[in-house]
């Protein structure tokens, strides 16, 4: 059933997920901002924020291998319905936990692992939904339309979560987290969306999957190559950026608006990139642009760590994220259109270029 | 055959994967004492290091 040509915005389907997406994106960026503030601030230990993140990292990547299995076999709105409620539900508990101030170090990794193991379902799910709702001319458009709403997203949670808590409370950002959870799980309330029954598939076991994919990467120069560099970006400068964030604020005596202001500033480098590569695409040299995306990425993260306040703190990290999508942004393009199977079937899930940045 | 669905998760495993190994370095080293600012600093001369090995030994990757 390939659904007839509209324009997106008057798609109902197309845009109750829209609405979803933002809310739960949004959602998940003040969880993240708000539970990492909580671990700097209210347990007063840097090793508690980097073990929070693990916590919710950790299970998030090891069902990310399984998540697409689950995807094939239920409804795709389904899946993100009860993903959406039992994240709301247990934004709520921590929420109590906080309000009522007995909130422990282990309930807290318990509630970030379970939270991060669910959203490992949602993404999947809304990208191999999309292909099913819009026509194949609009894939593209559609595709980009919700990666644009997802940074946007990631630059309005830190800040919603930083006025918040400046405001009201570190309970009340939690709470409005879980109000938007919420809203996202009733936009996507499976009786408003009419999604087409599920298929039989025979599809090979994930871990089969990462298998041959390995085998293709390690006959691949270019890719092998690339993949030093983005694991190279992500161990010394992205993954270090996000936990150095809440602790350098720590540091500096800030409040939970210099670390929403940090954070958002990351968001709005990265988003300002995306819009040119967006707008001007690079045909040569693109593994060029990729080193030298990094050695900028490096210098300006050597900088970073040196200055002295939290403006030029939060003046240097945007130059960091903007630089940062130069090194993925190139990479992925040529490694789309150099594997083979370019072409992928409308109801096979795939991960788009910017979803990981 | 879905060979770019494979190949995007690995490149999507080896990136995340790093995350929390990058989150419990950098918190283990704070936690011993060292100051933020110079664990920061500390993993941006060992990256730039990496990335000079890298680029010396790929000509041809810098030309596609």
């Amino acid at each position: 059933m390939m659904p007839e040509e509209m324009p997106l915005m008057r798609n109902r389907t197309f845009v109750l997920m829209f609405i979803a997406g933002i809310f739960a994106v949004v959602g998940f960026s003040m969880f993240l901002t708000t539970v990492s503030w909580f671990a700097v601030t209210e347990m007063d230990s840097a090793m508690a924020v980097g073990l929070v993140l693990m916590a919710a990292t950790i299970p998030r990547l090891v069902m990310m291998v399984f998540g697409g299995v689950v995807a094939d076999k239920y409804k795709k709105t389904t899946i993100m319905f009860i993903t959406n409620l039992t994240q709301g539900v247990l934004l709520f508990v921590l929420y109590l936990f906080v309000a009522n101030d007995n909130l422990t170090l282990t309930i807290l990794l318990i509630l970030a692992g379970l939270f991060g193991m669910l959203d490992a379902f949602f993404g999947p799910a809304s990208t191999s939904l999309i292909p099913k709702i819009v026509a194949k001319k609009q894939l593209q458009r559609a595709n980009a339309v919700f990666q644009g709403a997802d940074q946007i997203s990631f630059i309005i949670g830190p800040i919603i979560a930083g006025l918040m808590m400046e405001t009201v409370s570190i309970a009340g950002s939690f709470l409005v987290a879980t109000i938007l959870v919420l809203f996202s799980a009733i936009f996507i309330f499976p009786p408003l969306i009419k999604e087409a029954a599920v298929g039989e598939r025979i599809s090979q076991s994930p871990l089969q999957d990462l298998k041959d994919g390995f085998q293709y990467v390690r006959s691949s120069n270019f890719l092998l190559i690339g993949l030093v560099v983005l694991i190279t970006l992500n161990f010394f400068v992205f993954g270090a950026l996000h936990v150095a964030i809440p602790l350098l604020v720590d540091t500096h005596g800030g409040s939970p608006l210099n670390l929403s202001f940090m954070e958002a500033s990351l968001g709005v480098g990265m988003l300002l990139g995306s819009v040119i590569l967006g707008a001007y695409t690079i045909k040569r040299r693109r593994g060029a642009m990729t080193l030298y995306g990094l050695l900028a990425s490096l210098v300006l993260f050597i900088i970073f760590a040196l200055v002295p306040s939290l403006t030029w703190l939060t003046i240097f990290i945007f130059f960091i994220g903007f630089s940062m999508v130069f090194v993925y942004i190139p990479f992925f393009t040529v490694a789309q259109e150099n594997t083979d199977g370019h072409i992928m079937s409308s109801d096979e899930h795939y991960f788009s270029s910017y979803e990981w940045v | 055959m879905a060979t770019l669905c494979r190949v995007m998760s690995i490149i999507f495993l080896a990136m995340n994967g790093f995350d929390p190994v990058s989150y419990g370095l950098v918190t283990g080293l704070v936690a011993t004492g060292v100051s933020v600012q110079l664990v920061l600093f500390g993993l941006g001369v060992a990256g730039l290091l990496i990335w000079f090995i890298v680029f010396l030994r790929a000509k041809q990757f810098r030309e596609v």
